[in-house]
């Protein structure tokens, strides 16, 4: 708890209305913002910009994940296909995060009280640095793990889930159920033809396509919630 | 035509669709969702056939590969759309945006046929290397026909162009098949 204040004098307020809260109120009476708001362009722009990012960020993730699953392009190493689709990779997540920020100056006090969108932003930092600390760094050394990768993993997904689980409705729940089964029922199909390196890589790419579709529901659903 | 949408516009599946509280929203989701699956891999092909990214892979490998996934994108994208059409037909047959959609989804289509049917014939020789100008052309038309797809699909949620507020004479008017101007003040008569 923190004390806010305002007009009316001193009152009790939780630190994410004394601090976030009025960083966002800050940022809204900006005049980026107050542009962004004032045209009635610039956020259907952004949101195709914003689609285009999506799909080529897609894209650069699933050619990855399905190789890893045993899926797509199978005859090439997943190492020399990390590295090709690297640039779409980040040059995608750069776009999106620049139109998603036009975006959200559009409407930062509707999205201060919007779950969906905090479970986002939650979301998007997991999956960046999922991709980056674990996924890509397994791929490199070919699915053999260290226990500080374990341990960064369980770090990543039980933080991820705690707050899936906190912010999430029975659909989501019921969403999420539904894709682990999928996930499960492909790797029970294909029990006798990995090795247990070839397993956690299958399991790194589940677990990041995982993070990247909730993120990108989550985003779609800040419209809809 | 416009009688016919009009009259599957008020369908009670049509109705229960576009007032439902989770169908609509998990329709239109997954419609969105899956641009990552179609447009993502189409994205990747175009790319090899360019010799932008990919070039050690023949261009035969990621055709038989990642197709297929594209297919099922495109699969689910017209699945969802079509239910997403059926649940505001009338809205959806007005825009203007739509419509264009429409034009361009055809555009990108055709292309696919020509990639298919033509630039990709004599693709054995090629697959290796640096592909010829017809298939790259076909690469180049496939990236800006799915980038104006995806960005007017994006436009149909806007109403700048909606009927109620286009000049009832004028192009885009006609274009949308909008009332005319007589047939508008007819109707609104005969709801009075």
């Amino acid at each position: 708890m923190a004390t806010c204040e305002d007009a009316q004098g001193e009152y009790q307020c939780s630190l994410a209305d004394k601090y976030i809260l009025t960083s966002f109120d800050a940022l809204n009476d900006s005049a980026l913002a107050m542009a962004v708001k004032a045209s009635s362009i610039v956020v259907p722009w952004a949101g195709a910009a914003h689609l285009l990012a999506l799909a080529a960020l897609g894209g650069a993730v699933l050619i990855v994940d399905l190789r890893l699953l045993g899926l797509g392009l199978i005859g090439r190493p997943p190492a020399a296909l990390q590295r090709t689709v690297q640039p779409i990779f980040i040059a995608a997540l750069i776009c999106a995060i620049a139109s998603g920020a036009i975006l959200a100056l559009g409407e930062l006090r509707k999205l201060y009280y919007s779950p969906p969108y905090w479970f986002k932003i939650a979301s998007l930092a997991s999956a960046i640095l999922f991709t980056v600390l674990i996924r890509n760094a397994l791929i490199e050394k070919g699915g053999r793990a260290r226990v500080r990768t374990y341990a960064t993993w369980i770090a990543i997904g039980a933080s991820w889930f705690a707050v899936f689980i906190a912010m999430s409705n029975n659909l989501a729940r019921t969403a999420l159920l539904l894709l682990v089964a999928a996930f499960a029922a492909h790797a029970w199909r294909q029990r006798n033809q990995w090795t247990y390196d070839e397993r956690l890589l299958a399991a790194a790419a589940a677990f990041s396509i995982t993070l990247w579709l909730a993120t990108a529901t989550a985003g779609r659903w800040i419209a809809f919630y | 035509m416009r009688d016919l949408i009009a009259a599957l516009n008020e369908t009670s599946w049509s109705i229960a669709l576009r007032e439902s509280l989770y169908v609509w929203p998990i329709l239109e989701a997954t419609h969105v969702l899956t641009i990552m699956l179609f447009a993502g891999t189409i994205m990747m092909v175009d790319l090899r056939l360019l010799s932008i990214g990919f070039r050690d892979i023949p261009v035969s490998e990621m055709t038989r590969r990642i197709l297929p996934w594209t297919v099922a994108g495109f699969i689910v994208l017209a699945a969802t759309g079509l239910l997403l059409l059926y649940a505001k037909p009338l809205h959806y047959y007005h825009n203007v945006f739509f419509r264009l959609k429409l034009l361009l989804l055809c555009a990108a289509l055709a292309n696919i046929i020509y990639f298919h049917r033509k630039a990709e014939a004599d693709m054995a020789a090629w697959a290796s290397g640096k592909a010829p100008f017809a298939a790259r052309a076909s690469a180049v038309i496939s990236l800006c026909a799915w980038v104006s797809v995806i960005i007017a699909g994006r436009m149909i949620a806007y109403d700048w162009y909606d009927c109620s507020k286009l000049n009832p004479d004028g192009a885009l008017s006609a274009f949308a098949d909008c009332p005319r101007s007589s047939e508008a003040v007819a109707e609104a008569a005969a709801r009075e």
